[in-house]
């Protein structure tokens, strides 16, 4: 018997079936066609592998859990920590036309999960802005007081930018270089009249409190 | 006072990210699942996976949605994940576990604990067979199987994956189809009967 015809027998065979007298006999004498009707039947092995349906709506909801950042992680919170202990703090500062008692006071900086970070000098100050509606051309300004800088501004106290906002939560990265006695960061939005601020007090190394 | 033009590198406006997200993500999501499934062989660990695979591929958005297939990039993370998983497992198990004399079936430490009795009842028994094999291998040799024999990605974008020299690869793949065949396979024959290799064949 032929090499080739032998492997076109075997070819043929699913898992539960046993090669013919005659391919027997050659598989017996020829290492090749051994070598090859292992590699074809581990390769049916592995393409047995029956993956089930995920549950229904599982991915849809798994993938706006993320998008909320309300999921913990399950192996152990490390990816949340992770994402936390990168930036330094979470404010929020509202933009926009607020005027229901119960919005929350603007002055209020929110500090969320706070953590102590290391020694780094630099530390990324997450800030929430939560705007009632779309904006094309909202005013944010930032002032860094006392040892505060931000990245790439060098020097530069007062910073005022025009940016269009989307309505609902924008969030709002600042690399602050914090220098050895600290200081205040003072971010402003304003909209014609209306003007909200909110001012957070940074150290180096710890936490400022409340 | 200084004006720029643009804060928008550090703006990023949440309803925006999170319907970019979905779009990006959505046309893979059922295939990273079934590579999951593939990696641990149990529903909860790979919805475990999936869900922590998401957040991080949330958080990490910027680093992957200029690119024009995200794939690679996500199955590296996917993959670290799984390693993480994995690694923690075996340390648990070993913190517990004080049958160290049975550790020659490591599959105990891996996934089989997990699989809920349900899943146990509707495997075959190739499939728990077959479980049983791929929870022998390590986590890098799981992956590299499971990527390259049973979803053919090509050996090269495996050693993109998971950032391996492609002769480590090779001779890692090798590795561990040998130990799947000695699992999986019964010698046909006696292996006495056959010849011993002593001819390679033309190659
Ligand atoms: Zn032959």
């Amino acid at each position: 018997m032929q090499c080739i015809d032998a492997q076109r027998q075997l070819q043929s065979l699913d898992l539960d079936q046993q090669p013919s007298a005659l391919v027997a006999e050659h598989l017996r004498h020829c290492n090749q066609c051994h070598d090859f009707y292992e590699d074809f039947r581990l390769r049916l092995h592995l393409e047995s592998f029956a993956v089930p349906e995920p549950d229904p709506g599982f991915l849809q909801q798994a993938m706006k859990q993320a998008g909320q950042r309300q999921h913990r992680a399950s192996l152990g919170h490390r990816a949340w920590t992770a994402a936390v202990a990168a930036s330094l703090l979470v404010a929020l500062l509202l933009v926009g036309r607020w005027q229901l008692p119960e919005a929350p006071s603007p002055k209020t900086a929110m500090q969320l999960q706070p953590q102590a970070t290391s020694e780094q000098q630099l530390k990324e100050v997450r800030i929430l802005i939560v705007s009632d509606q779309d904006y094309q051309d909202a005013h944010i300004q930032v002032a860094l007081h006392e040892d505060l800088q931000l990245r790439g501004y060098d020097q530069q106290k007062n910073l005022s930018w025009r940016t269009p906002l989307k309505e609902g939560q924008n969030l709002l990265t600042l690399p602050i270089q914090i220098g050895q006695k600290g200081g205040q960061l003072e971010v402003t939005s304003r909209l014609g009249m209306h003007t909200h601020s909110l001012q957070l007090p940074l150290a180096r190394g710890e936490q400022p409190s409340g | 006072m200084v004006s720029v033009t643009s804060l928008s590198s550090w703006l990023t406006p949440a309803r925006q990210r999170k319907s970019r997200f979905l779009a990006l993500v959505e046309p893979h999501s059922k295939t990273l699942y079934q590579t999951a499934y593939r990696l641990t062989g149990n529903q909860s660990d790979t919805e475990d996976l999936i869900q922590e695979l998401f957040l991080r591929l949330y958080q990490k958005q910027d680093h992957w949605v200029h690119l024009d297939n995200p794939r690679p990039w996500f199955l590296r993370s996917l993959y670290n994940l799984y390693i993480d998983l994995y690694r923690k497992r075996r340390r648990t198990a070993g913190a517990n576990d004080k049958s160290k004399q049975l550790d020659d079936l490591p599959y105990q430490l891996a996934s089989a604990a997990e699989v809920t009795p349900l899943e146990a009842t509707l495997d075959s028994d190739q499939q728990r067979l077959l479980k049983k094999a791929l929870d022998h291998l390590d986590a890098e040799e799981r992956n590299l199987i499971v990527l390259h024999l049973m979803e053919g990605y090509s050996l090269p974008e495996v050693a993109e994956i998971q950032q391996l020299p492609l002769g480590t690869l090779k001779s890692r793949l090798h590795r561990s189809k040998e130990k799947l065949k000695k699992l999986l396979l019964k010698e046909p024959f006696p292996s006495a009967e056959r010849f011993l290799k002593v001819v390679s064949y033309e190659d």
